[in-house]
């Protein structure tokens, strides 16, 4: 089923271009293998959040996957920052804490949704995606 | 035989009647009896005759008569009396006329019976015994009955031609009536034998007195009784003969009354001498003195005198008591003065014939008793008092109704405003100062007015020193009073310092409160200048804090001007010269007594607060001079004495608050960083679980399914997905195995201490040589700290010590557990720096033990931790051996 909707997908639209955010190596590699078998274009990766706003108006994504815990700034205030320079650019959090640690911030922050790593996959993203 | 007898009065109005009666009767018979001498034609010699008869008839009438005026002798007085009348029976022998011729016959020896009848009842007139009766009785009937036998047989021819017929004759029988006659006569002489016998044994056992009175009685009746009986036996043969045996035996009888009137001679004597008895108990006389007296009043040696004791009982010179066993044959006469018993006589019973005299020296015994017991009386009454004035340190002043002085008493007039002399007649208002006059005479007033005792204190100078007195006054006469002055300035003073210990001591207690409760130190700070201040009796107090360089800060203030230059938090300078510089410099109580040498801004700003002078005690906390608490007086203030011991106490616990808060500081302090390393720990733990097994582990999850994804349409890659999760499982393992190392070695928790070492020593990237001596595991929380010791040292000497090699030492002795970690490098390190070091010190002295680093410059560092080793049941604390 998984397999028919991403065919579905492939077909009727070009991938979905995607930044990925996270401090940590082994997870931005997973996650570009992880996302790019299932049909996105992974443009980008940034390990910090300065980086993250300088690639995402370089490159101009369709969607940030942004972890919440930067060593610089956090993911809320990327978020932000992202939001405030394209309101129309889909951002989806990530952290390996699940989305009660955090309380009503996510709700707040203007991304589409949360995704716990351990949950991520493409048919998790396109859930919130329009 | 002890009998007691009370003294009474002598002869009463009837005696004395009779007495007169008797004495002219008496007198009648004897010129009767005169007359028939006179007339008489038989009587050989009638003027002999005539003078014998009077005479013998007289003597004893008379002193029959004398002795019937005193009533123990009126029996005896009748007895004698009754001799005398008999004595003139006899002269009817030479009646001219039959009839009384005939009762002259008939009734001539009744004078003997009366004779033994006198002798035997001599003094009283009272037959004692039995014996005596028997013999008066026999005496009589002898006399009575025999005589009127022989008289009726006998015709009386062999008396004288001339004599006139017997009327009583019967029958004429001259040798029966002989015969009768010799029998009487007999008789007679045995029972005047029988009463010489009874007075001579009766004399033998009388008391001296009594034998002294009755001796002349008894020998001229017993020569009486023998011329008697002789007459008697004699009359038979020659009637010459018998009448000259009766008028001898009479003239011997004369010496019955003669001795009773030598006693009643002696009873006038003895009479003067309770006239000299009452001289000499006027002149006041001892008690031997008085009973010597009594003796001689009473002309008995053997007498006793008796004093009444409270309790009733009577006791003599020797304390014996008399009233219950007095020696035998004495007799006790009660001693009353005005109704009441004050004494008692005991005396030889003689004394007992001689009432009046007995009386008179009772009378005046009793006077004298009860004069020596009210002498007794008043003596105690004047000791008491005397004891009582003695006893009273005071000042008495009698004073008239306008304030004059009339008397002083004094022991020590240097206690007197001016001397006695100039005191008396001088006036209260011209003494005492105005307004203690003015009090005084009140009270002088209010007493005459109430007739009650008033009292008024007041304060006086004496000798340049204030003395507070009270004046007790009381009504001594219409218009005088008696006051008692007292001074009690010392029990004042006593009082007073009574009153401020106590209020130090509720002070102290009220700041030791404070302290004890871990009030903060600002509000002890507070208290103490407040307390300090109000126990001085001054109104400014300060506490100061020394601070770096000369400066002090203000931290506790009492006081009006509270507001002034020395508010509470003021940071003021230390001026040399001051208490504070001085307290600082020496560490002991200082003083500055004036301001006025001082100049500066401070010395200005304190004179013109009004600050005179100041006391000053340091305060102490853990040995260094911490700060200093002062007392500021300004003008008219002076301190009480020992002000600065006072205050010293207050400073110790102003030292022990601040030592309290500086503990409590402390281990606050110390309890907030083993918290946050506890929490900083904890944050580590999570970065690290995060950053390192967490990551992991999602980058494995998400491989395995992609690997997943792949199996079907990427064999190959599914395989090569595989084994790099494999890898990655592999790290993650390891990972959280060294993150559990460092949360808490398992080798610790299941091999403890010495295993635990030996790890760390050999992980150590350096040489370290281990000196392990624990016999025995150690309680958990000791092992770990230890542990954590060693290891951060350990981790300090391979980050900084640049060591070449490390030794540790680790060891279980007595009650502490000691571990050493020491390393041949630089040296230098800072005991207090670092994080590391800190939050070790803080684990060991969280269990009460002691960290020390000694690390000099350029020889190496040594860190020593002391724990002492508790193994903790209950409350109590056990100690492990």
């Amino acid at each position: 089923m998984k397999v028919e909707h991403r065919q579905i997908l492939e077909r009727v639209r070009p991938a979905r271009r995607v930044l990925v955010v996270d401090d940590h190596a082994s997870f931005r590699s997973c996650a570009r293998t992880l996302l790019e078998s299932e049909g996105f274009d992974v443009v980008g990766e940034a390990a910090d959040g300065e980086s993250a706003v300088t690639l995402a108006s370089e490159l101009e994504p369709e969607l940030v996957l942004l972890d919440i815990q930067l060593p610089d700034l956090d993911g809320f205030e990327v978020a932000a920052r992202l939001l405030a320079r394209e309101p129309t650019l889909s951002i989806v959090l990530v952290s390996s804490r699940d989305e009660a640690a955090y309380g009503s911030r996510i709700q707040a922050s203007g991304a589409l949704g949360f995704v716990t790593k351990g949950d991520l996959s493409g048919v998790a993203l396109e859930r919130f995606l329009p | 035989m002890t009998e007691t007898i009370f003294a009474r009065a002598g002869p009463d109005e009837r005696a004395r009647t009779a007495a007169a009666a008797l004495l002219v009767f008496g007198a009648a018979a004897t010129a009767g009896a005169v007359y028939i001498i006179a007339v008489s034609r038989i009587a050989p010699s009638p003027v002999a005759q005539s003078l014998l008869t009077a005479l013998v008839c007289l003597t004893f009438v008379g002193t029959g008569v004398a002795a019937l005026r005193l009533r123990p002798y009126a029996r005896f007085g009748l007895l004698l009396a009754a001799v005398g009348f008999a004595s003139l029976i006899s002269v009817l022998h030479e009646a001219n006329d039959a009839v009384p011729y005939t009762l002259g016959v008939l009734a001539s020896n009744i004078v003997f019976a009366l004779l033994v009848h006198a002798l035997l009842a001599y003094p009283s007139g009272r037959l004692r015994t039995a014996g005596e009766r028997l013999v008066v009785g026999a005496a009589y009937l002898n006399v009575v009955v025999l005589q009127a036998l022989a008289v009726v047989f006998d015709p009386l021819t062999r008396y004288h031609s001339a004599h006139p017929r017997n009327l009583a004759l019967i029958d004429s029988q001259a040798a029966l009536a002989t015969g009768l006659y010799e029998l009487e006569a007999a008789i007679a002489a045995a029972l005047a034998l029988a009463a010489i016998v009874m007075v001579a044994r009766w004399a033998r056992a009388a008391t001296p007195a009594a034998r002294r009175q009755q001796m002349p009685v008894a020998v001229g009746g017993a020569i009486a009784l023998v011329l008697f009986s002789l007459g008697l036996a004699l009359t038979p043969v020659s009637s010459r003969a018998g009448l000259i045996g009766f008028g001898l035996a009479l003239v011997a009888a004369l010496a019955l009354p003669g001795a009773f009137l030598t006693t009643l001679v002696q009873g006038r004597l003895s009479s003067a001498a309770v006239g000299e008895l009452l001289v000499e108990l006027r002149e006041g006389g001892e008690a031997p003195g008085l009973e010597d007296a009594l003796r001689r009043a009473l002309r008995d040696p053997s007498l006793r005198l008796a004093r009444r004791t409270p309790d009733g009982s009577y006791r003599d010179g020797a304390g014996r008591d008399v009233s219950t066993r007095a020696p035998d044959g004495s007799v006790s006469t009660l001693i009353a003065h005005q109704g009441e018993p004050v004494g008692m006589l005991v005396h030889d019973p003689s004394l007992r014939l001689r009432p009046e005299l007995l009386e008179a020296v009772s009378a005046a015994a009793g006077f004298a008793l009860a004069s020596e017991r009210s002498l007794e009386t008043v003596r105690r009454f004047e000791e008491r008092n005397s004891a009582l004035l003695a006893a009273i340190p005071d000042l008495m002043f009698r004073v008239s109704r306008n304030g004059t002085y009339l008397d002083v008493g004094v022991d020590d007039p240097s206690r007197l405003l001016r001397p006695p002399e100039e005191l008396i007649g001088a006036n209260v208002r011209d003494v005492l100062p105005p307004h203690a006059a003015y009090a005084w005479l009140g009270c002088l007033e209010h007493a005459l007015e109430t007739g009650e005792m008033s009292s008024v204190e007041y304060e006086l100078e004496i000798d340049g020193r204030r003395r507070c007195v009270e004046s007790r006054i009381v009504p001594s006469g219409p218009d005088e009073v008696v006051s008692i002055v007292r001074d009690f300035t010392d029990k004042r003073d006593s009082e007073a310092e009574l009153r401020r210990l106590a209020e130090e001591q509720a002070a102290l207690r009220k700041v030791a409160t404070l302290v004890a409760s871990d009030a903060p130190p600002e509000q002890v700070f507070q208290a103490v200048t407040e307390e300090v201040a109000r126990l001085l009796g001054i109104r400014d107090a300060v506490l100061e804090r020394f601070e770096e360089g000369d400066w002090a800060t203000v931290v506790g203030r009492f006081g009006e001007r509270a507001e002034d230059g020395f508010a509470l938090g003021s940071v003021i300078p230390i001026v040399e010269g001051f208490a504070a510089w001085k307290i600082r410099r020496t560490g002991a109580p200082a003083n500055v007594d004036s301001y006025e040498p001082f100049d500066g801004e401070l010395a200005d700003r304190v004179r013109s607060l009004g600050f005179r002078s100041t006391v000053a005690v340091p305060i102490t906390v853990a040995g260094h001079i911490w700060g200093t608490l002062i007392a500021a007086l300004t003008e008219g203030e002076s301190l009480p004495p020992e002000t600065e011991r006072r205050m010293q106490a207050f400073a110790e616990l102003v030292g022990l608050a601040v030592a309290s808060a500086q503990a409590r500081e402390e281990l606050e302090a110390s309890r907030m960083r083993i918290v946050e390393a506890s929490d900083a720990e904890r944050r580590r733990l999570e970065r690290n679980l995060h950053d390192g097994a967490q990551q992991r582990l999602v980058a494995l999850s998400v491989g395995l399914r992609l690997a997943q994804s792949k199996i079907r349409d990427a064999p190959e890659v599914a395989a090569e997905l595989l084994a790099s999760a494999s890898e990655e499982l592999a790290e993650t393992l390891t990972e959280l195995r060294e993150l559990a190392q460092g949360i808490h070695p398992a080798v610790l928790t299941e091999q403890g201490l010495a295993p635990a070492l030996e790890v760390l020593a050999a992980r150590a990237p350096l040489p370290v040589e281990l000196d392990v001596r624990l016999p025995r595991r150690l309680p958990e929380p000791v092992e770990a700290t230890a542990y954590y010791v060693v290891s951060e040292a350990l981790a300090n000497v391979v980050k900084h010590a640049d060591a070449c090699s490390a030794r540790v030492y680790a060891e279980h002795a007595d009650v502490h557990a000691l571990v050493e970690v020491a390393d041949d490098g630089v040296g230098g390190a800072d005991p207090n720096g670092g994080s590391g070091l800190c939050g070790l010190r803080d684990r060991v002295e969280a269990l009460d033990g002691r960290l020390v680093v000694d690390s000099p410059p350029g020889h190496g560092t040594l860190v020593r931790a002391e724990l002492p080793v508790r193994n903790r049941v209950g409350d109590g604390a056990v100690l492990v051996p």
